[in-house]
């Protein structure tokens, strides 16, 4: 009864109204994920992590996240759900449920993955969506990087001014693409001064008003001119070499990084700050 | 760039579908109804890529969809004419790893 007296309610609404509501509802959502996007973030000794997450709409559907293992990990993971705006924005908060959840209660990042899997599939096979999910575990101890990937685009590393490639692949399926899924994991040594980028594919396909897209060389070019700057610093010249390539083009796809550089001494995290999120 | 979906049904069961052009948020509504109006009985859907020059997550997520109706429908899906570039993505993503797990034939 409620319903259908709501709805009858909502059909009477005029265009203006209706206008006026929906304006203030997607606003009060983009708050809203703002705000969650906005939470906690370890800031690294000897060391530092960033992240941002450019929506090409209002709200978009990427996601990053860092959660501090008892151990003294730091567990990083980015993600992109499919589709566009207020529906992917709502598989996003699913998403970030899950990966909260899931990296409370499992060892490393595989788990993870399997933990989230489980936790989403049903829903998002009900909803014919899936998200692509890369999780990592950095060690500032070893500074070892492990890592596992549901169907999410290969971080890449900079070694030096003249060397950036992908880190080794290691192949999962998306999150909610098969039921009871197991996530191999891999790893790497990373050195001082090395640097990783966690990236989603709204970065290298970016396009500019001739429809010719940014590309992961423009990437690697930006990444190995700027290897000798601090995370954001790093984090600022890539958002400025897209929106330079771009030329103010609205883009199809949100833009969301994380970067993780090691300096010249062991990296220890010591407390926490909030990420830049640009609107 | 705009999309284009030929889909040609024929009486041995098999349906072939061309996609061309760019599969995405804003193309994607054709290709949809056409998977879902795949009939009882079909035996085969065969997807031509050749002409496709861009497909982003939901395009890939209605391929999925695809795998999955085949599956539940007792059907096969072939992939023909895919390019290095979006190959290389369907492994990434897990579609080839879909279809193997459930069984179905590919590229």
């Amino acid at each position: 009864m409620y319903r259908r007296e709501f709805s009858q309610t909502v059909d009477q609404w005029s265009e203006e109204e209706m206008n006026h509501t929906l304006k203030r509802e997607i606003q009060l959502a983009r708050n809203i994920q703002m705000k969650l996007l906005n939470g906690e973030h370890p800031e690294v000794e000897n060391g530092k992590v960033s992240g941002v997450s450019i929506p090409a709409r209002l709200i978009g559907g990427d996601y990053y996240d860092f959660h501090i293992l008892p151990n003294g990990k730091l567990r990083i993971v980015i993600g992109d759900v499919m589709g566009k705006g207020i529906p992917a924005a709502m598989l996003m908060i699913l998403t970030r449920g899950a990966f909260r959840s899931a990296a409370e209660s499992t060892k490393g990042p595989g788990e993870t993955l399997a933990a989230m899997n489980k936790a989403m599939y049903q829903d998002l096979r009900t909803l014919g969506s899936f998200v692509t999910v890369f999780c990592a575990d950095w060690d500032p101890e070893n500074r070892q990087l492990t890592y596992a990937n549901a169907g999410h685009n290969i971080p890449l590393v900079v070694r030096s001014k003249d060397e950036v490639a992908e880190i080794p692949k290691t192949k999962g399926v998306m999150i909610g693409g098969l039921p009871d899924q197991d996530y191999p994991e891999n790893f790497i040594i990373l050195d001082e001064e090395n640097i990783v980028l966690f990236y989603t594919d709204g970065i290298v396909e970016a396009q500019d008003d001739e429809r010719e897209m940014y590309r992961v060389e423009r990437l690697h070019q930006v990444l190995l001119d700027n290897h000798h700057q601090d995370v954001h610093a790093i984090e600022e010249s890539i958002v400025n070499s897209i929106h330079a390539f771009t030329q103010g083009v609205p883009q199809k796809d949100d833009i969301t990084m994380v970067l993780l550089k090691v300096n010249q001494e062991k990296t220890d995290i010591t407390s926490y700050n909030s990420p830049v999120i640009h609107p | 760039m705009e999309s284009s979906i030929r889909v040609v049904k024929e009486e041995n069961g098999i349906c072939t579908f061309r996609v061309s052009g760019v599969l995405d948020y804003s193309t994607m509504n054709p290709f949809i109804e056409e998977i879902q109006s795949i009939e009882i009985g079909t035996k085969k859907v065969i997807v031509h890529f050749d002409e496709l020059e861009f497909i982003d997550s939901t395009g890939i997520g209605a391929i999925i969809n695809l795998v999955h109706d085949a599956n539940a429908k007792n059907f096969k899906v072939e992939f023909q004419g895919i390019n290095e570039e979006i190959e290389e993505l369907f492994d990434t993503i897990g579609v080839f790893q879909i279809m193997e797990q459930l069984k179905m034939e590919e590229a």
